[in-house]
């Protein structure tokens, strides 16, 4: 290592490797995990495989040039315990991975994969903004540390891919399914090919408002705005910490001026949850209802994986509200049939807006719940709801419950 | 001061032109390189003809069919008397003879009294000739610029300055109209850009034999690959990519999938901003490297090798589409019990059969299923497309007389010794020293030039001979 007490600069950051460095001083070659550097004092421009963290570590900024977003470092000491032989590091993280029981070698591979590329990105953003990124391996590490603990990897990660949208996920949120993504894209393709063409003259002359109760994320109303741009959203929740994190997803994927994220609790009275704070003209009723609402029943919760239970609040999964209480979970569905009334215009009204025939409610259920609210939209007093049909996902299991007007 | 410059023409005839080349040109072109009546034999190009003449008998080509006509009339002693107008003529004298033997293809069949019962007759009679009748057309003009040129040739001579100096500029114009004719137009007349060059390209690059120093080297192959298209300016997205084993991203790659797209504005002003395919065509192949990895320690010389598969992509047009999505069947991977709010995994692969073919593409790369099932669908284009174009090649070979000279598919295309810092192509048989610049994207340019170059020899010489235009 006596070599390496000389001082090189690097040039160039790309890609996550070093891509040249251009030497100020005698460095014939540094011996680095498996690989050997090769430097040859006249070589300008080289091969380097060197794990960027190793040099990061090695690194202290000088001034930080924010020239073509280029920071330059330069390599104040080498030790040579940081160039010391790991075995496999990988092999060690999948190690640690997997003594979280939901990981099988697959998923954690996976993980793994995915931990890596997403704190190199961030390194990488980290560094166009002219800012030294933390070393990656302990970020890595930390990751690994977190997931084999249990804690999704959505929340690890920070955001997850819901349809074409990325949404933004945060403890205690309920973390976006693909099954909802799909069974709302679902439902969006439905409404969309059962209107008039756009050519014609009875095409819709007003935007459809959709209402979504219990929203978490935001993220179906934010697919429903994105699939049909002919519609405005409105996500409501009572967590305040959803309605924050609804509000950041809506401004981040800049739908904020369709979707509008605020707080609203289903169990109040049904009339505050369709008027906008400040607005003068009082309830505006919606077209149609959407709501993934919590379904599932205290036994059943009890025994779900760690991931779950531990992670993501019991108040957006529970259907009968708190913890302890026993039922089928339907708790919800009962007060969405009460209040949809109250909630939908009447369906002429719609029609003269050209959105004649779509379905006016559709509800996430869980495993076995589809039949149960099927009734329970169906006998509502209000008698809003006159044929319902039962949707499947993806994997073939009941997943959507839908209800148009009598 | 007249005999100088004779001589100084003699010279050039005799070095620039390589003899193998001369020969032909004599065999094709016993007249005035114009095929104009006009014939002026001057004292160098008698002599000049017989310089090489030992050759011609020795080796004489037998002439193909079109070109027997051309033959009578003329002595064999009276052969090549070619004089050039311009030096850029005397360069493309081989693309002129191709254009020259290509027009007479066209002229026979215009002649030619066509049967009216044989239908098969007609229909490849109307499509040669709607094929060279632009080239025709330009071969037209051509001639009759060089006739001007021909003509102007006594009164450059003319004794009043004035005159002479008018004839000078005329001739000097008309020289360089000609030059851009002959540069130009006809080369894209004579030998259309293929219709596959300008479409985006799916390129991957995997290690072979080797182990880690394989990874390696693919870091290197692709690293290059990356570069020269950032060098064009193109459009790149990275579709999958596995890292080597040595950890810590310092293991190499074992696989790395890319698309390269035309660039969306036009590239950096570069050649070739919007011929992907075209410029990419050639690394299809086995590459071999040759050096000391870095991770070896006795210094000896490791063989590896980076096996690279390029496909082009077909667009997936209304008019002709490339898969029904109807014939498509899409797997997400695992059915997950409850599923719904009862659990949460991070599950995204997905696999895409083509029912009628068989073919299936799985794709995990990406945590978004959404991403994934976009380009599992761009790699399933990708190879249902390059299987269209196998069978369009197929289909054209069969209906071909003569053997295919398409490019060679064998396996092995290029070396890379590092420690003679030597590239060579086994294909063409060259060698490039200056590794490095290769490597790092801006040498490539002039590997692939040369292969380029090459194509263009072999399909000017594929058409002299009277065949259809060559497969690559």
């Amino acid at each position: 290592m006596a070599l390496l007490r000389k001082l090189a600069r690097v040039m160039t950051i790309y890609n996550n490797k070093i891509l040249s460095v251009s030497i100020t001083d005698t460095i014939r070659s540094i011996k680095l995990d498996t690989t050997m550097l090769a430097l040859r004092p006249t070589t300008r421009l080289l091969k380097c495989v060197t794990p960027r963290s190793n040099f990061a570590r090695a690194c202290t900024t000088t001034k930080p040039t924010r020239q073509h977003h280029e920071p330059t470092f330069q390599i104040a000491s080498f030790s040579s315990t940081s160039f010391t032989q790991n075995a496999s590091p990988e092999e060690s993280y999948l190690h640690t991975l997997s003594s979280n029981p939901e990981l099988s070698r697959f998923d954690a591979e996976n993980d793994l994969r995915w931990i890596i590329s997403e704190v190199q990105e961030h390194a990488k953003r980290e560094l166009a903004r002219g800012k030294l990124p933390p070393i990656e391996d302990e970020r890595v590490e930390e990751f690994v540390r977190r997931r084999a603990e249990g804690e999704p990897l959505q929340y690890i990660l920070g955001n997850t891919d819901f349809g074409p949208l990325t949404i933004l996920c945060k403890r205690p949120t309920l973390i976006p399914r693909p099954e909802t993504a799909h069974i709302f894209t679902q439902l969006s393709q439905h409404i969309l090919s059962s209107i008039p063409p756009l050519t014609s003259a009875s095409r819709p002359s007003e935007p459809l408002s959709i209402l979504d109760l219990c929203t978490g994320t935001g993220c179906i109303p934010l697919l429903m705005a994105h699939l049909n741009p002919l519609s405005t959203a409105t996500g409501l929740d009572n967590s305040p910490a959803a309605v924050s994190l609804g509000g950041v997803n809506a401004k981040k994927l800049d739908m904020h001026e369709r979707v509008d994220i605020r707080y609203g609790n289903i169990f109040g009275p049904s009339k505050r949850l369709i008027t906008r704070p400040g607005d003068l003209g009082g309830a505006k009723k919606v077209g149609m209802v959407v709501s993934n609402p919590p379904y599932i029943p205290y036994e059943e919760w009890k025994d779900l994986p760690r991931s779950v239970r531990e992670y993501e609040s019991p108040a957006a999964l529970l259907g009968d509200g708190t913890k302890g209480q026993l039922g089928k979970g339907l708790k919800f569905y009962e007060r969405i049939a009460e209040i949809l009334s109250d909630l939908l215009i009447e369906e002429e009204e719609l029609a003269g807006k050209g959105w004649k025939g779509i379905p006016r409610v559709a509800v996430e259920v869980g495993k076995g719940q589809a039949r149960d609210v099927e009734d329970i939209l169906r006998g509502s007093n209000g008698g809003v709801v006159g044929r319902t049909e039962v949707w499947n996902d993806q994997f073939g299991v009941e997943r959507l419950v839908v209800g148009w007007t009598r | 001061m007249l005999a100088t410059t004779r001589a100084k023409h003699l010279a050039r005839l005799s070095k620039a032109v390589a003899p193998r080349h001369l020969l032909k040109a004599q065999t094709i072109a016993p007249s005035c390189s114009c095929g104009c009546s006009k014939f002026e034999p001057g004292f160098s190009s008698l002599i000049a003809s017989r310089s090489i003449s030992t050759q011609t008998h020795t080796k004489r080509i037998v002439p193909l069919l079109p070109f027997k006509s051309l033959r009578r009339g003329y002595s064999t002693e009276a052969e090549a008397p070619i004089e050039w107008c311009t030096e850029t003529e005397e360069r493309q004298a081989k693309l002129l003879a191709t254009t020259r033997a290509r027009v007479e293809v066209y002229r026979k069949t215009v002649s030619e009294e066509p049967d009216a019962t044989d239908v098969q007759a007609q229909i490849a009679r109307a499509k040669v000739q709607k094929e060279l009748a632009p080239l025709a057309d330009a071969w037209d003009k051509y001639q009759e610029m060089r006739k001007s040129i021909v003509d102007m040739k006594p009164h450059l001579e003319d004794p009043d300055p004035t005159l002479r100096e008018m004839f000078e500029a005329e001739h000097s114009t008309l020289c360089s109209d000609l030059d851009e004719l002959i540069t130009t137009a006809l080369p894209k007349l004579l030998l259309p850009p293929s219709p596959t060059a300008a479409l985006p390209t799916v390129m991957s690059i995997n290690a072979g034999v080797g182990g880690i120093e394989s990874a390696l080297c693919t870091e290197s192959i692709a690293r290059m690959y990356i570069r020269f298209a950032e060098k064009k300016g193109w459009k790149m997205e990275e579709i999958s990519r596995v890292d080597g084993t040595g950890g810590k991203g310092g293991g190499g790659i074992r696989e790395l999938t890319m698309k390269f797209e035309p660039s969306p504005w036009g590239g950096n002003g570069e050649d070739g901003a919007d011929e992907v395919y075209g410029l990419l065509q050639w690394e299809k192949g086995v590459h071999r490297v040759q050096r000391i990895p870095p991770n070896e320690t006795l210094g000896r010389i490791h063989t590896s090798t980076v096996a690279v598969v390029v496909l082009p992509i077909y667009p997936d047009t209304e008019d002709a589409p490339l898969v029904d999505p109807k014939d498509v069947r899409l797997d997400v991977m695992r059915a997950r019990g409850a599923g719904g709010q009862h659990v949460n995994r991070t599950e995204s692969a997905v696999r895409l059969t083509h029912i009628p073919t068989g073919i299936t593409v799985s794709m995990q790369d990406s945590r978004s299923q959404h991403q994934n099932r976009a380009w599992a669908w761009d790699i399933l284009r990708a190879r249902l497309s390059e299987k269209k174009h196998n069978e369009d090649v197929e289909a054209r070979r069969a209906s071909r007389r003569s053997q295919v000279k398409g490019a060679d598919r064998s396996d092995k295309i290029r070396t890379y010794n590092f420690n003679q810092d030597r590239l060579t192509d086994h294909r063409f048989g060259f060698s490039i020293i200056g590794l490095q610049n290769i490597l790092d994207g801006d040498g490539l340019e002039d590997v692939i030039s040369m292969m380029k170059k090459d194509l263009m020899e072999r399909r000017l010489e594929s058409l002299l001979q009277g065949e259809e235009d060559i497969d690559y």
